[in-house]
């Protein structure tokens, strides 16, 4: 797996992605916040808020069509939960193609899409605008654990070392002829992932091992240093009070 | 199982979200208690959780042509305790949240309870609470496992559909057949998985596991210690039973959106009449026949659904676990 998959664009240099990591880790939380709690018949404010991302994508230089490609991905499960609301929702109906269809399902299967499409896609963009060890810096700095933060920072570190691994096992299996075709067969992937485990195990034992070396005791340190500047203050307050304009007025 | 950004409402998302920071932060303290060299826990916690996003990619055929893949909770609290697990699976959620686009991050809170405090630590406590049942040693802990992993995935996709439901985004009715569906078969598969991995680091680190060092106490003081454990398996019983008898009436009386205006409208019957599939199932609409009360009934028939499990796990259980406990290998640790 290529570390370019998961943050394909965080080191281009642009604009947006020279911003303060925490106010854009704020802003997107302010833009999902503002998008979940928009009813779903304020069609104009959806409108608005795709604009915005688009915009901002725009400027990031961050292709549009890599944001809605990734934003796609979340449709399966609303296809799962949701996709039967139409059909067997009450109230006044409406006639497509000879179904009759739920129109107050039909809203909240359309809300559900929307919310949830225009939410990963700001964190597409959060992602693709900050580097990740930026990102996690800016949450400590907003004051999230300290511990956890270094927990987020080793996992994310070591999961393309892991991911490795386990595509080798895979090829490994592969090579041997392991084509499986019924779930029994299943057992065999089992074997392999408790294998990945216990490397993993080891891989920590030594991962420990250099950490007391290098003086661990606790803490990690950290090296990427937050600049909040003027801008930074200019475009959270700019952002956040036409978010909360658009939310209150357009419908 | 990971719900996006929308699926959930406020209320439902505060509430999940305070238990899950409540539960994770309760599980870092008892981590931190726990293990002896707690800094280990660092780097060990981190590997585990980039183990569970590598595993996930390994995908087994469910067959039809569909594939499913592995969660993880449950094998990480088998391995690594309920405290752990959970660490790990809000590690996993949160980077699959922000990084993977999987889950969204208003959602968080849901996602963490469904998956790391459900599927986590109610894992470990089925486990336990199965392996009171079995004889000790390595059939009964492999076969509790397996029970655990397959119960777990079941219930939190139960436990989802539910925050759905109250959610008002999806009737109960659809979502819970749905999910609990699709799950009952992914857990097959999860079950599979979990007894081939713990058979795997049995076999070759038998002293990673501290389930396993425990296991073995347990075996050298066998009276003492099953009573304590049939104990516990009382207390998990008596919990889900609680569960179902005051849990669910309490889920299905906060109803959704659309049914309260279908009950409005007037389109209850015509459904009822129209839905044939509905009507065939043993107990539809979460209701036994004959019963008058609708309180009464729902619960009724979330205790018949219980006991159904703990029997069907029972039989399950007497059928995989035939080892006798005399024959407990001890594993050559490897260096």
């Amino acid at each position: 797996m290529e570390h370019d998959f998961l943050d394909k664009y965080s080191s281009v240099d642009s604009w947006v992605h020279r911003l303060d990591a925490r106010v854009k880790a704020i802003a997107a939380l302010f833009f999902i916040l503002m998008v979940v709690t928009t009813p779903p018949q304020h069609l104009l404010a959806f409108v608005i808020y795709a604009g915005l991302i688009a915009w901002t994508a725009a400027l990031a230089q961050v292709p549009l069509a890599f944001v809605a490609g990734r934003a796609l991905l979340v449709l399966p499960f609303s296809a799962l939960v949701a996709l039967g609301l139409p059909f067997l929702g009450g109230g006044e109906t409406i006639t497509v193609l000879g179904i009759g269809l739920s129109v107050k399902g039909l809203w909240v299967l359309a809300g559900a899409a929307m919310k949830s499409l225009l939410g990963v896609a700001a964190l597409v963009l959060l992602v693709s605008t900050t580097p990740f060890s930026m990102l996690l810096a800016g949450m400590r700095g907003l004051g999230a654990p300290a511990l956890f933060i270094d927990l987020l920072a080793l996992t994310y570190r070591y999961l393309f070392v892991l991911f490795g691994e386990g595509m080798r096992l895979r090829r490994a299996a592969a090579a041997r002829g392991y084509r499986p075709r019924w779930l029994p067969q299943a057992a065999i992937v089992g074997r392999l992932a408790g294998n990945l485990f216990i490397r993993s195990y080891e891989r920590a034992e030594r991962v420990y091992g250099a950490m007391r070396l290098r003086g661990y005791s606790g803490q990690m340190p950290t090296a990427a240093p937050l600049r909040f500047r003027a801008a930074d203050g200019l475009v959270l307050a700019a952002l956040i009070s036409a978010l909360a304009l658009v939310r209150v007025l357009v419908r | 199982m990971h719900i996006p950004d929308g699926f959930v409402s406020g209320p439902i998302n505060g509430m999940t979200a305070a238990t899950s920071a409540a539960a994770v932060a309760f599980s870092v303290w008892r981590v931190k208690r726990e293990v002896g060299q707690k800094e280990f826990a660092v780097p060990l916690l981190a590997t585990t959780a980039a183990f569970v996003f590598a595993a996930q990619m390994l995908n087994f055929p469910i067959g039809g042509g569909t594939s499913g893949h592995f969660l993880g909770a449950a094998t990480a609290a088998a391995l690594l305790g309920p405290w752990s697990a959970c660490i790990i699976l809000t590690l996993v959620l949160v980077i699959q949240g922000l990084l993977f686009a999987d889950g969204g991050i208003s959602a968080l809170g849901s996602n963490v309870l469904n998956m790391g405090v459900i599927g986590g630590m109610g894992a470990y406590l089925i486990m336990r609470g199965v392996r009171a049942l079995l004889p000790a040693g390595r059939g009964g802990y492999l076969a509790s496992a397996a029970v655990a992993s397959w119960a777990s995935v079941v219930v939190a996709s139960g436990v989802c559909a539910v925050e759905l439901a109250m959610s008002g985004t999806s009737p109960l009715g659809i979502a819970l057949p749905a999910m609990a569906g699709t799950h009952a078969v992914i857990g097959i598969g999860e079950a599979l998985i979990a007894t081939a991995v713990l058979t795997a680091v049995a076999t070759a680190r038998p002293d990673i596991i501290p389930e396993w060092a425990r296991l073995h106490e347990a075996h050298s003081s066998h009276g003492r210690t099953r009573r304590g454990v049939w104990a516990l398996a009382g207390v998990g019983l008596a919990l889900s039973v609680a569960l179902a008898l005051f849990g669910s009436p309490f889920a299905s009386r906060s109803p959704d959106g659309l049914e309260k205006v279908a009950e409005q409208k007037g389109f209850m019957q015509a459904a009822a009449q129209d839905k044939v599939v509905w009507t065939r199932a043993p107990l539809p609409e979460y209701k036994v026949k004959g019963v008058e009360s609708e309180k009464g009934s729902t619960s009724l028939a979330g205790l018949i659904g219980t006991a159904g499990v703990f029997v069907l796990g029972l039989v399950v259980i007497k059928v995989v676990a035939r080892q006798p406990t005399g024959r407990v290998r001890q594993g050559q640790k490897r260096k």
